[in-house]
């Protein structure tokens, strides 16, 4: 019976977290410079042999 | 109004749908019709196998046997444990063995597990590199599972299966374990046909000449590098007989922090690639958006069709309503379940014994009988 109620439960809370990462990433920056950081490594290994 | 309430409530209805069991379907479908088969081989590239660890000293030396076990030719694979600033010891156990069977790469400030692989990648020597995490231990045939894929050319990087243990050794079962049986599906159909998604972070492998360097603030490097890897041109297969073991204290709560994570490292990798969201220059793109963008849209869709339902409340609208109630009533009666069945545990368990305090040997023993099981 527990494990029946527990995938509602999941469903609800997993679905939840989208909401959460989307706060998290904004308030932290997670984004602030990272396409610029990524394509300098991109670069550099390049120029690499 | 009741028009607009109409629209928003078929259109989330619709797509709801199709991210958790259309798109399910257009994949069985689709693999039915375009399948990609691998070509696989006994072959033995030279490997190296690269553990990222911060503070791991509990299970650090278990993973070190573990690995020096696997079914391997020892002189065709390197062991580089990439130490990111331990602050508990870690690194002591680590030189114990260090020149004798393994390669240690030591750097400080903490930096995170990017910043580790990015290091360990300046004196690993492997064609193939082989990326896990300290805790989870590797069936003994992991590595030449994994490398079996590489004979084949178009492939770019392979990913292990995760088993999720719960605290008897037993594959988790319940709402989490349930979920996480539905993401492995889904990604060994999206693997069928061209490359699946991400990656186990705790097992896969890619090609060294593949291997990028990303930026140490990069939160999911299990999706970030397996999509470079896309974005190359090469596939990223999911190999289910390739296999790593972890527990899991299944419980939703703990979930949903890992999930929290994993999705603000979504976001993440539009900002840091947004070649992704493109058909010309992503080929899983479909898959791309259905499965990733599908997820983060979910909640928002939810939302909308529950506000949108409030303002229907006839024929089919009505059962509609009834039936999300009775949803998210059972959702409140499952968290109470778990509340209770949790404050019960706390009582009965020494503190000793306690989720996320099992010993090393606990540890190995619940894995062990595991893999017993499982043979």
């Amino acid at each position: 019976m527990k494990k029946l109620l527990l995938v509602p439960y999941t469903f609800v809370v997993l679905n939840w977290a989208p909401l959460a990462g989307l706060y998290y990433f904004l308030r932290k920056g997670a984004g602030k410079d990272i396409w610029l950081q990524y394509k300098l490594s991109l670069d550099a290994s390049r120029e690499r042999p | 109004m009741a028009a607009t309430a109409k629209i928003v409530f078929w259109v989330s209805l619709a797509l709801l749908f199709y991210v958790y069991a259309g798109y399910p379907l257009l994949l069985l479908l689709w693999r039915r019709l375009a399948a990609r088969p691998v070509r696989r081989a006994p072959i033995e590239p030279s490997v190296t196998v690269i553990i990222a660890a911060h503070n791991e000293r509990g299970v650090i030396e278990a993973k070190i046997a573990n690995c020096l076990e696997l079914d391997y030719p020892r002189d065709r694979m390197q062991i580089v444990v990439a130490l990111d600033a331990p602050t508990d010891g870690t690194e002591e156990v680590v030189w114990k063995y260090a020149g004798r069977t393994i390669d240690s790469v030591y750097y400080a400030p903490h930096r995170g597990k990017a910043g580790a692989l990015n290091r360990a990648l300046a004196v690993a020597d492997g064609e193939i590199l082989v990326l896990a995490d300290a805790r989870q231990r590797f069936d003994r045939s992991a590595v030449r599972e994994l490398v079996a894929n590489f004979d084949d050319p178009s492939v770019g990087a392979v990913s292990g299966e995760l088993v999720l243990l719960d605290e008897a050794g037993r594959e988790a079962g319940g709402g989490v374990g349930l979920y996480w049986r539905y993401e492995k599906r889904l990604r060994a159909l999206e693997s069928d046909i061209h490359s699946t998604l991400g990656v186990t972070g705790a097992i896969y492998a890619i090609r060294r000449s593949l291997f990028r360097p990303i930026p140490e603030e990069t939160i999911l490097d299990d999706v970030a590098i397996p999509m470079a890897t896309v974005l190359a041109g090469k596939r990223v297969l999911f190999e289910p007989k390739a296999r790593a073991f972890d527990h899991v204290s299944a419980t939703p709560e703990i979930e949903y922090g890992r999930k929290v994570r994993t999705l603000m490292g979504n976001y993440q990798l539009l900002a840091m690639m947004p070649a992704l969201l493109s058909p010309r220059s992503n080929p899983v793109f479909w898959q791309f958006w259905s499965h990733k963008m599908g997820r983060l849209l979910a909640p928002h869709l939810l939302i909308a069709l529950l506000v949108s339902n409030l303002f229907l409340r006839h024929g089919v609208y009505l059962w509609a309503m009834a039936a999300q109630s009775a949803w998210y009533g059972l959702a409140v009666l499952g968290w109470a379940a778990t509340r209770r069945a949790e404050s019960r545990r706390v009582q009965r368990i020494p503190s000793a014994r306690m989720p996320g305090r099992l010993d090393a040997a606990g540890d190995a023993a619940a894995v062990n009988h595991a893999e017993e099981k499982a043979a």
